[in-house]
């Protein structure tokens, strides 16, 4: 969606139009689904969240500045409302449920056609992603599904940029400790950027 | 030739994008040459092409967005006010209603100064009393009524007409909508209690133990209801108030 029909679509919105509303949730649905699932990995939770911040953007639209994207506005509210459930989760339990974290629920496993030994390298990664602090998997996922620049991404979640940028490098160096010993030699699998795709 | 550690350091930001060409060129040669960090920064860009190009989250609920529009549509109608607006309507009133009566109180003489005994009654510009019994006599008992007709009248002067008068008129409109507002507030409250909103309840509640029931009623004693006696007003002399009249 163009930058001016995201405008426009927003200042319908802001007018009452369900049909801008509509417009602006199918566009931005799958995309913030997909990052606060991966914070959560709770199929619910995650819907009830993206339920939530979408009407929170819409009854806040009067405030929302259009010099940004309505993404990172929606991303900020997602974030912000995933940190709040991963609290109270964490105050009634007393503790975080990490199982919830190590292992994708049955549905998740929906991956493109590809050969096994690439299909358990990419759940193998995922599963490393999933262990990553929340802070670190949102700088993760904004960097590298969103395409956010790391000023975009301090912009997004609230933080310091030097912050992002050391959420990134331990993030990496988590993931490099998780898979080292997963692959003797990362160089020969040539075709995995290609599955990926 | 940089050594290991130093392609270390450089991978974030190579992988951020930020490593200059002079840098990412030696970063490459040195990773031709070591097989570790060549290896090392492979699996970091498999990770990132994973994480950006793997779509193996679930789908959402295929109802998704009709729920989400529809939970917006219930509550653009559950709440058609913004509540800063109906407090707004509410307080500006009362907070005028309750300048006048503190800039009231301030202003009246206290007990030492007064020239007059126990029981005995103020003299009353007379258009004071004939304005409140006109205009306030219907929601006054017969009794306070009485004591009005009673109270002593002096003769009213310029000043009373001029400025007496308008202040009056302008705190009983005051009081009139502080009470419309009032009600108005306490309708919103009742509906929404029935709409079951649950934090609104807690606080209605909580308001019910805290506060006593606050009525206004012009009977009431106090100075809503005594302010104008209390003044003590000194007939002037004639050549005053032929030269205030001038004025």
């Amino acid at each position: 969606m163009t930058r001016s029909k995201e405008r426009k679509l927003v200042a319908e919105a802001r007018n009452g139009s369900e049909d801008a509303a509509r417009q602006l949730v199918d566009s931005h649905k799958d995309r913030l689904f997909a990052f606060v699932w991966r914070i959560m990995r709770k199929h619910d939770e995650a819907e009830d969240i993206c339920q939530e911040a979408f009407l929170r953007a819409f009854d806040s639209l009067d405030s929302f500045s259009s010099q940004y994207r309505f993404s990172t506005w929606l991303f900020t509210i997602g974030y912000r409302l995933c940190l709040n459930h991963i609290r109270r989760r964490k105050s009634l339990t007393g503790e975080m449920d990490f199982s919830s974290l190590a292992s994708p629920e049955p549905d998740a496993a929906v991956c493109l056609a590809e050969s096994e030994d690439a299909r358990l390298m990419k759940s193998k990664i995922w599963e490393a992603v999933g262990r990553l602090s929340p802070p670190q998997k949102a700088a993760v996922m904004l960097f590298y599904r969103e395409g956010m620049s790391c000023e975009d991404i301090a912009r997004t979640l609230e933080i310091p940029m030097a912050t992002v940028k050391s959420h990134l490098h331990r993030a990496r160096g988590r993931l490099r400790d998780s898979l080292a010993a997963l692959v003797k030699d990362w160089t020969q699998i040539p075709s995995l950027r290609d599955i990926a795709s | 030739m940089i050594t290991c550690q130093n392609a270390r350091d450089l991978f974030d930001l190579y992988l951020d994008g930020e490593l200059s060409a002079s840098l990412q060129t030696e970063l490459h040669a040195h990773c031709l040459q070591c097989l570790s960090c060549q290896n090392e920064l492979a699996m970091l860009e498999t990770c990132g092409d994973v994480i950006a190009l793997d779509r193996g989250e679930p789908r959402l609920s295929a109802s998704f967005t009709d729920r989400v529009l529809a939970a917006r549509r219930s509550r653009m109608v559950s709440a058609p006010r913004r509540w800063p607006l109906v407090l707004a309507r509410v307080g500006l009133p009362l907070a005028a209603a309750a300048s006048i009566t503190l800039a009231i109180l301030l202003t009246m003489p206290g007990e030492n100064t007064r020239t007059i005994t126990a029981g005995q009654k103020v003299a009353q510009p007379e258009d004071v009393q004939n304005l409140l019994i006109g205009q306030t006599g219907a929601s006054r008992s017969e009794a306070a009524l009485k004591e009005l007709r009673m109270t002593p009248k002096v003769a009213s002067s310029g000043f009373v007409n001029e400025l007496l008068t308008p202040l009056i008129e302008q705190g009983r409109v005051t009081v009139e909508r502080t009470m419309r507002g009032t009600e108005d507030l306490k309708f919103l409250i009742q509906r929404s209690l029935a709409d079951g909103n649950q934090p609104l309840q807690e606080l209605w509640q909580a308001t019910q133990v805290e506060m006593p029931v606050f009525e206004f009623s012009t009977d009431s004693p106090g100075p809503s209801i005594r302010w104008w006696e209390t003044p003590t007003i000194i007939p002037l002399e004639p050549a005053e108030q032929d030269t205030l009249e001038a004025l």
